[in-house]
């Protein structure tokens, strides 16, 4: 690998090829040869081929599935307290059915995306409802 | 767990259950959980 420049191009490559999905503080994503905050497989298909027989990470299945969701519709950013950060506007934590409201308790308009639940109330909102995105 | 095969997870449902189903916009699914009378509703 030549340089920082060289990898960010090869990214933005890999993005453009739909093979990954980055996530950046701006936004802006690799147009800007930014750095991404956070990379991700394209969707969660991608990870349990390259698991193979291994169990694929979950925490990792869940994010990778809500970003392949939100981002054709929505920017997708980086959060500080939470996992992803949409349109500007709405922070997200994403996680198990245990996952607490602790991280982003003192967020404004901060929501829980939770895997196993079916119906949601208040800020926890069921992973599954952001599959019907598009 | 989710294998898409690419499609959107309302495409991956209608394929494989043979049923036709609506999009949400993201508004939708924040406010859907909400307890009043008519969002505490199942979808």
């Amino acid at each position: 690998m030549g340089d920082e420049r060289t990898l960010k191009t090869y990214l933005k490559y890999l993005e453009d090829a739909g093979i990954i999905l980055t996530v950046s503080k701006s936004g802006r994503g690799l147009r800007e040869l930014e750095k991404p905050e956070k990379i991700y497989l394209n969707n969660p298909n991608l990870s349990h081929a390259i698991a193979g027989h291994a169990p694929a990470e979950k925490g990792n299945i869940r994010e990778t599935f809500f970003i392949n969701m939100t981002h054709t519709l929505h920017k997708v950013t980086a959060h500080e307290q939470g996992d992803f950060f949409l349109d500007g506007k709405y922070a997200f934590e994403i996680g198990g059915n245990n996952k607490g409201t602790a991280q982003i308790r003192e967020v404004k308009n901060a929501f829980l995306a939770v895997d196993n639940i079916e119906i949601g109330v208040g800020n926890r909102i069921p992973l599954w409802l952001f599959g019907f995105l598009y | 767990m989710y294998r898409m095969n690419g499609m959107s997870f309302r495409e991956f449902i209608e394929v494989t259950q043979d049923v036709a189903l609506r999009s949400f916009k993201l508004d939708e699914i924040l406010s859907s959980t909400w307890e009043t009378n008519e969002r505490s509703k199942p979808i």
